[in-house]
């Protein structure tokens, strides 16, 4: 399984380099169809990666029986189900830094979602980018490569490292082939994401070290420090402000509300692929990082501060982030500022600190990959044929575009959380989880949903239907013809997945399940309140609430 | 013993400075008789040269391989396992020299090119091994004087000319410096023998807390900041980078370094009484000047390399600013817990020479012996002129500024690790200097990567000649990336240099 995971990392990489390399003798022609097929590549080994953990870990008879396959010690929070573990400086004999790649049912489903929606961006970006084709694709591929990266590292330097290395492409590709204001928007995206970064450095360099002087000899390996940090925990003193700094980075990236203003703008100028990995995947390393790092290494700042500080700066996230959706004309700046409600749920779940919430959480993460990433190509699409993106220019193109029309009725409707698609699912899971913890939140979280409905839907029915409004699209005065095979490609794995995810989400609870537990029960060793709902129940919970809402769709 | 067995002994211990000499004194004596009376000489003569500079190093390194190791230092050579590492150093960079230096020189002066490379080598190696305060300081004067020949062959311009009489001037009178301060030394300890001098100074014979010896260390450590081009000592160094041929800068930028620290790393320890550097810390005074002078050079060399237009003067100050980075390894020292700071010195030595020469390498490669690259702006396209070239400098300058995936980014790592373990108040100040300057650093290297990648060619792309500098780069890059991934034997290696 991992020689799978090291081809799925190294195939992106090998091919931005051959994009690099011969980057003279490429066109735009040759130098997409190279990266298209770098990147199918890539998703479909990731595919077999993440059917081949399945079959090897999830356990279809139920016994509790999975066999141990992580070295990792058992009070760990973090178990890589599969791993590669090699020695890789030893300075001292006190401190050894090892190279520590892994894969847990998080990363792997991450993984697969990182190479999907690769995919789709080399394919939506086929007309769109005209000059520098070669070095655009090699951008897309080497930012899949830092994101595949991030999700199979299981040692603080990797985890790092591939997370800074995630940010150079994508300030280049808003920098050079974003919209009028890019100069200023990647500039912006990457001082604000790379302060936040650098004051998580300290953080975890502090712990490093302050747990290598305690006497671990291997303390940049996620497992050991968690297992050690179970054993050990650091004094209350030293948790809260480690917490509030490792936090730094991760808050910004996700963004979570005061920190959020570098993502519209962002977003905005950033081209369509820009936007659908940033949105997709990039995000997601915000929310991974809490799950991956602060969670575990600091579980009693996580209860102390984090549940109450990051659950009313979600909620507020949410619903600052729904009424400023509600009042853009761009419609591409509206799916950006859904994005932060969106991720407001995400981490509202993540900072219920048990099953349901974390679970919610993992499945919001990618829900909002899939139906953000799928918003975001359809704005694409709709920009590639008119060259605007404001709503005051666009109407009724339902007549025009029927196709794209249905794809995006039916994403939003994934994206408002309607009962049977994915965005259900993990939203009420995410306030399930929090409505445990404090209802307060829960309560104005909800509201979000509301919310969600009535921009997207103000959208969709200001675009889309109504008498038709076009706007005059200068350089060709043909016909604009509707999605083409290309662009269906691009959209419809998505739509199906939203569909399956929404109508079995147990096939994915079930992949993350153990990995969820392992962090929940070194949360709950922490506080002594009754034990949360196995996620067994919390399925039930679900299911019937699936059921319930469909049959009074039904009625 | 009878003297001749002694010479016998001692000769037995530099076996691979022999065989380098006798090949100097080959291409010294031969060259003259293979040139016509106006300098020329059969085309193709340098690859001769070439082949047999490398062979030589080639039978150097399998001397050096076999050559034993003895922690005893009573004749005028001690062979111990520093001597083992700085060697290999020599040899292994010297070959990439050699390789760099194969097209920059004309036929006729190539055998003079390549024997005042060897003596240089020859000199580094002489340092590292001598248990004498004279040994090293002959040591050094073997690595100046064919340095200013070198320095001075080939093309004549003014600016050529210019370089070579500022880095002629400036060298002996550090030399000088150097040598007074080793003068006085010798006049406390009433010896020059190393051995003894440490084992009186263990004996409280030689009072350390003597001015004078404050004195004497000072100006040690002020003439051998020259070599290392550490400020306030650094003028010079812009000026001779920009002038001399790429290749010369190369091993300015490297053979100084190496030279300097072993220098320092003999007589430091020596001097408060230790024969070896395993407990060996800077203390008191020499630690309070191998501070400031870390930081000092750390922050102007990175603060003037950043709105240079020239590519050789930055490549200077960054070079200046590497010094600075050794130095808070010196600085730290052995300390008793975490990491060791003289082994990081090392280990990042060997990183940087990787990374330096790799970049001159590509420089030299990437011009060609009509218009070589000299100002930044030379660079730009290159990723369009010359991909593989691009790629490979991209490589080398990323492990200059220490970021990852490179040996550099472990090497200041290290560093790091060792200020900040170390656990004084200097060691903190040290680490928190060292990682901000690498993020100034940042921007000037990303800035030649920008160049390279994101504008667009200014002049017509000619085809390289230069493809023994190519092979060379190629080397380092790959070095630099196999250093990432697998470090722990150079670190092996610098650890085991300090016993």
């Amino acid at each position: 399984m991992i020689a799978l995971l090291f081809i799925t990392l190294a195939i992106p990489a090998v091919t931005s380099l051959l994009l690099m390399l011969f980057r003279n003798s490429l066109n735009q022609s040759s130098s997409r169809w190279i990266a298209c097929c770098g990147s199918a590549v890539a998703l479909l080994f990731s595919v077999l990666l993440l059917s081949q953990y399945k079959a090897v870990t999830v356990d279809p008879l139920g016994t509790g029986n999975i066999p141990a396959l992580s070295s990792a010690d058992a009070s760990s929070a973090v178990h890589p189900k599969a791993e590669f573990r090699r020695p890789w400086l030893a300075t001292t004999d006190r401190l050894q830094l090892e190279m520590y790649f892994g894969l847990d049912g998080i990363s792997v489903t991450m993984i697969a979602l990182t190479t999907l929606l690769t995919t789709c961006s080399v394919l939506i970006s086929w007309e769109a980018i005209k000059d520098r084709a070669s070095e655009f694709y090699a951008a897309v591929l080497i930012l899949e490569t830092g994101l595949i990266g991030v999700f199979c590292s299981f040692d603080l330097v990797l985890f790092y490292i591939f997370f800074e290395m995630t940010l150079i492409p994508l300030f280049f590709m808003i920098a050079i082939w974003g919209g009028a204001d890019r100069r200023w928007a990647a500039i912006k995206f990457f001082l604000y994401t790379l302060a936040g970064s650098l004051v998580t450095l300290s953080g975890l360099i502090y712990v490093v070290l302050y747990v290598a002087k305690q006497g671990l000899v291997n303390p940049t390996s996620i497992p050991a420090l968690s297992a050690w940090l179970v054993a050990n925990p650091l004094p209350a003193s030293l948790q809260v402000p480690l917490f509030l700094a490792v936090s730094a980075g991760f808050l910004i990236k996700v963004p979570v509300f005061p920190f959020h203003t570098w993502l519209p703008l962002a977003h905005v100028e950033a081209p369509t692929a820009g936007s659908v990995m940033l949105a997709g995947v990039l995000l997601k390393l915000g929310s991974y990082g809490f799950l991956r790092i602060c969670l575990p290494l600091f579980p009693e700042a996580s209860l102390s501060i984090g549940l109450p500080v990051i659950g009313l700066l979600s909620v507020i996230g949410i619903i600052y982030g729904s009424l400023c959706a509600l009042a853009q004309k761009d419609i591409k700046k509206l799916v950006a500022y859904s994005s932060v409600a969106h991720l407001g749920f995400c981490m509202l779940g993540l900072f219920a600190l048990n099953t349901e919430g974390i679970t919610g959480s993992i499945l919001q993460m990618i829900n909002h990959g899939l139906s953000t990433g799928a918003l975001f190509l359809i704005v694409g699409m709709v920009y590639e044929r008119y060259h605007t993106r404001m709503m005051d220019d666009l109407g009724g193109l339902a007549t025009r575009l029927p196709l794209i029309t249905v794809s995006m009725v039916f994403i939003s409707m994934s994206s408002i959380g309607l009962p049977g698609l994915n965005g259900f699912v993990g939203e009420f899971l995410s306030l399930a989880g929090m409505f445990k913890e404090n209802r307060l939140y829960a309560a104005l979280g909800t509201t979000g949903v509301v919310l969600g409905a009535w921009y997207l839907l103000t959208a969709v029915q200001r675009v889309f239907f109504g008498t038709l409004h076009e706007p005059h699209h200068g350089d060709h005065d043909d016909e604009v013809s509707d999605m083409n095979a290309r662009e269906f490609m691009a959209i419809a794995p998505l739509a199906v997945l939203c569909l399956w995810i929404g109508l079995k989400p147990a096939s994915l609870i079930e992949i993350i399940e153990p990995d969820v537990k392992a962090v929940v029960d070194v949360l709950q060793g922490v506080r002594s309140v009754a034990p949360a709902a196995t996620t067994a129940e919390v399925e039930n919970q679900a299911t019937d609430a699936i059921v319930f809402a469909s049959a009074r769709l039904e009625e | 013993m009878p003297a001749y067995d002694a010479i016998n002994q001692a000769a037995g211990l530099i076996i691979p400075e022999i065989i380098l000499l006798a090949t100097v004194c080959i291409m010294f004596l031969a060259s003259p008789f293979l040139v016509s009376e106006t300098g020329k000489a059969a085309p193709g003569l340098r690859h001769r040269w070439g082949t047999l500079s490398l062979l030589a190093l080639a039978a150097a390194g399998f001397a050096w391989l076999k050559s034993p190791i003895s922690d005893t230092g009573l004749g005028p050579f001690q062979a111990d396992q520093f001597v083992w590492f700085v060697r290999g150093l020599s040899i292994v960079f010297g070959m990439l020299l050699t390789m760099i230096l194969w097209d920059q020189v004309e036929d006729g002066i190539a055998a003079e090119a390549n024997a005042c490379l060897l003596a240089i080598l020859c000199g580094v190696n002489f340092v590292a091994l001598s248990n004498d305060l004279v040994g090293i300081f002959l040591g050094l004067e073997l690595v100046s004087i064919p340095t200013y020949i070198l320095l001075n062959l080939g093309r004549h311009d003014w600016m050529r000319q210019e370089a070579t009489i500022k880095y002629f001037l400036l060298s002996i009178f550090s030399s000088a410096i150097v040598l007074f301060g080793l003068s006085w030394i010798f006049g406390l300890a009433g010896t020059t023998n190393l051995t003894v001098i440490a084992a009186r100074t263990a004996e409280g014979k030689v009072a350390i807390d003597h001015g004078m010896f404050r004195v004497a260390l000072a100006m040690i450590i002020g003439g051998l900041s020259f070599r290392l081009t550490a400020v306030p000592f650094h003028f010079y160094a812009p000026d001779v980078f920009q002038g001399v041929s790429p290749s010369s800068a190369a091993m300015l930028s490297f053979i100084p370094k190496v030279v300097g620290f072993a220098a320092l790393l003999r007589l430091l320890p020596v001097c408060v009484g230790l024969t070896g550097f395993v407990n060996w810390m800077p203390e008191g005074a020499v630690r309070g000047i191998l501070t400031v002078i870390a930081v000092l050079t750390m922050v102007i060399g990175n603060l003037l390399a950043l709105r240079q237009s020239s590519l050789l003067r930055l490549l200077a100050y960054s070079s200046i600013a590497h010094a600075g980075y050794m130095l808070v390894g010196l600085a730290v020292g052995n300390a008793s817990q975490g990491t060791s700071g003289v082994a990081s010195l090392l280990f990042y030595l060997s990183v940087y020479g990787v990374m330096t020469i790799g970049l001159f390498a590509l420089i030299t490669a990437a011009g060609n012996a009509g218009r070589p690259i000299r100002a930044i702006a030379d660079l730009s396209g290159l990723s369009r002129t010359k991909p593989a070239i691009a790629l490979m400098m991209t490589v080398c300058v990323v492990g200059l500024s220490g970021l990852p995936p490179t040996g550099g980014f472990l090497a200041k790592l290290n560093l790091f690790l060792a200020a900040w373990s170390e656990g004084s108040q200097d060691g903190r100040i040290l680490a928190v200097t060292l990682a901000i300057n690498a993020v100034i650093a940042a921007t000037y290297y990303l800035r030649l990567i920008s160049v390279m990648y994101f504008e667009e060619s200014t002049t017509v792309s000619e085809p390289s000649d230069q493809n023994a500098a190519w092979v060379a780069g190629c080397l380092c890059a790959v070095a630099t990336l196999v250093l990432f991934v697998a470090p722990q034997w150079l670190w092996n290696a610098a650890a085991l240099a300090l016993n």
